[in-house]
């Protein structure tokens, strides 16, 4: 027999069951959308720190003075280092083949002004190039130039939180603030980052010239950090590589740790993806388990199938239908069964997925690989859970099937 | 067509063998019409059981289309019912689900060669017994009579070398009863075999050669002179509902 020339009729007789049909598949059903679900989540949210960590600035490597140490999944820096200096920034510039642009920078939260309003932001001080290499851009006014950067002007650029926290609806480009009781003019403010990989804001800053934080605002004479770009993804080892060696060299360390700490993209990316990565699988194999329980389902409709239609397999028998034809027929039934049901979970998924996604509730990333698969899968293990009825149909013999009412 | 040679069926319990079939032999030919009669428990369908090839004798020969299916195994035996057997089933056997249509249809599936033409066949079968208009329609929409008449149908589409009927009439009233008896007849008439399984003296002496087994063997075999008429018989019983 070929299937083909009974597929009419199995849909017939599956569609007559609308009820019994309908409930075998819902565990299959929920199974595939949960898997669906899963892991356009967990893939929406790798996206998501993907997006943030590449937000910090494209092939960043970040140099910070001192050693830092992850305490309870965050990192601190365990003591103020003094070593790390502007001419280290130079020269990575000049001396690491791998590195296309560096700038030192600082940082610090500061208390700022305007007219009669207070708040309390993070200052950062860095070069002009320094916008570029860590992704700010503007969205309203203007940069700082280098020559603003080395007279050490007082100007500042506001990140749309810190502005909206000072100046409330008021535009803040050409507004004087006080930054520390210092003057200084606000030039532009930045596009919208949103948070880091931390869950800090990212908009919630204030730029000002590097020579302008250390010499009128910190009073320093080294940095906090060496903000550094490789020339490509493929080049950020060997860029790590080069800062690591100069620095150890300019900082006569011999044999002496490091007194600083070097940490690129990919180093944060491998840590997070870790992370979403394993909460990934455990809901993934949770909702693998539902799939398996609605295979158990269509065990269950299936057996309840062949025992009600003993007749029409013995009716079957006697008009010529092979041991085989009969074990065919049964598990094509169990495999449509449960891929129905896997369309219906793919379609499903897929829907809540996108809807999750466009209500803003979690990012989703919907993965048509996965879903081939889940789908792929739900036929599986129709055919696995309807194997077992299948064969049992095939051994009923004739003359008593046809006995039976 | 048929040759039956000391056919014996035993059946086995544990260690209790029960014999139901005591060496039974006949032949019949191509184009005959036999009714095999017997009251219940006489191995009559035991016996129609072996000739439908549903079943296997314990015990001599059964040649059907000069096939020796004594030494055949399993998928040889369902590629002989297919090509060789056409049954009708006191229960109709009728799948509820399916049109008249796909029912009639539904021993081509099990085919060897599926035909082009299944869809015509299936039409002209309905067609021959007089189901033109109800082609559409589900088990449940159709009389017990016309049920019978799709099962006819469904056993005619392969064009087997005979049609095997087990108390056809059993499940219907005695005017659908002859209805299908005058569809048997007119078979016979165009050169069809059959072999018709009953209990009914009524039914049996439609059929030109009657069979009579008792207690598991042959106890008559005869001619019948004066077969009856199953169309003049329902064209009296449909003067009777004419006249008041």
């Amino acid at each position: 027999m070929k299937l083909s020339r009974n597929v009419i009729l199995s849909l017939e007789i599956l569609t007559a069951h609308k009820l019994r049909t309908v409930l075998s598949m819902i565990g299959i059903v929920v199974g595939v959308g949960a898997v669906i679900l899963m892991v356009s989540a967990g893939r929406g949210a790798e996206k998501q720190i993907l997006d943030r960590i590449q937000d910090m600035g494209t092939n960043l490597v970040i140099v910070s003075a001192g050693r830092t140490f992850i305490i309870a999944g965050r990192q601190r820096q365990m003591d103020t280092v003094r070593t790390l200096l502007v001419t280290d920034a130079q020269a990575i510039a000049k001396e690491c083949s791998s590195v296309a642009l560096t700038t030192p920078a600082v940082s610090k939260k500061l208390p700022l002004r305007w007219e009669d309003q207070d708040a309390i932001t993070n200052v950062v001080g860095m070069r002009a190039e320094g916008l570029q290499v860590r992704n700010f851009s503007i969205a309203a006014g203007r940069a700082f130039d280098a020559e603003e950067s080395r007279a050490a002007k007082r100007v500042a650029i506001v990140g749309p939180t810190a502005a909206v926290n000072l100046f409330g609806a008021t535009d803040p480009v050409g507004q004087q603030i006080r930054i520390n009781k210092v003057p200084f003019e606000v030039i532009g403010v930045t596009v919208t980052k949103g948070m880091d990989v931390n869950g800090l804001d990212q908009d919630d800053l204030i730029i000002v010239p590097l020579e302008t934080a250390m010499r009128r605002l910190l009073n320093l004479d080294y940095v906090h950090t060496v903000y550094a770009q490789a020339l490509s993804s493929t080049a950020m080892g060997k860029a790590e590589q080069e800062i690591a060696e100069l620095l150890r060299q300019r900082h006569r360390l011999d044999d002496k740790p490091d007194d600083f700490t070097i940490q690129n993209q990919a180093t944060l990316l491998a840590t997070e993806r870790e992370t979403t990565g394993s909460m990934t699988l455990l809901i993934g194999s949770v909702a693998g388990i539902s799939l398996l329980v609605g295979g158990v389902g269509i065990l269950a409709v299936m057996l309840m199938s062949v025992r009600e239609r003993t007749e029409e397999i013995g009716l079957r028998r006697a008009l010529g239908a092979l041991r085989r034809d009969i074990r065919n027929q049964f598990l094509f039934e169990s495999g449509l069964l449960a891929g129905m049901g896997g369309l219906v979970g793919v379609t499903s998924g897929v829907g809540t997925a996108i809807a999750v996604s466009a209500l803003g509730y979690w990012p989703m990333v919907i993965s048509w690989p996965a879903a081939a698969v889940a789908f792929a899968f739900s036929v599986a293990v129709g055919m696995f859970f309807g194997l077992y009825p299948a064969v049992r149909a095939a051994r009923l013999e004739p003359i008593e099937s046809l006995r039976a009412e | 067509m048929i040759q039956l040679e000391k056919i014996e069926k035993t059946y086995t319990a544990g260690t209790v063998q029960t014999p139901v079939l005591k060496g039974i032999s006949f032949s019949i030919h191509a184009g005959e019409y036999v009714a095999i009669m017997g009251a219940s428990g006489t191995g009559k369908s035991t016996l129609m059981h072996i000739l439908g090839c549903l079943d296997k004798p314990t015990g001599g020969r059964y040649r059907l289309d000069d096939i020796d299916m004594v030494n055949l195994d399993d998928e040889a035996l369902s590629h002989l019912r297919n090509g060789k057997i056409g049954f009708v089933f006191q229960q109709f056997h009728l799948l509820d689900r399916a049109t008249a249509l796909r029912n009639v249809m539904l021993p081509l599936i099990y085919a060897k060669e599926y035909p082009a033409d299944a869809h015509q066949r299936a039409e002209k079968a309905l067609t021959a017994v007089g189901l033109a208009e109800r082609m559409s329609y589900k088990p449940n929409q159709l009389s017990g009579g016309q049920q019978q008449r799709v099962a006819i149908a469904r056993a005619l589409i392969t064009d087997p070398a005979i049609l095997l009927a087990d108390e056809p009439t059993g499940n219907l009233d005695s005017k659908s009863g002859t209805e299908v008896m005058a569809i048997f007849q007119r078979l016979h008439r165009d050169g069809r075999t059959i072999i018709l399984v009953t209990h009914d003296r009524n039914v049996a002496d439609h059929a030109r050669r009657v069979i009579v087994l008792k207690d598991g063997q042959v106890a008559e075999d005869r001619l019948v002179a004066q077969p009856r008429d199953a169309e003049s018989e329902l064209a009296a019983v449909v003067d009777e509902e004419v006249r008041p």
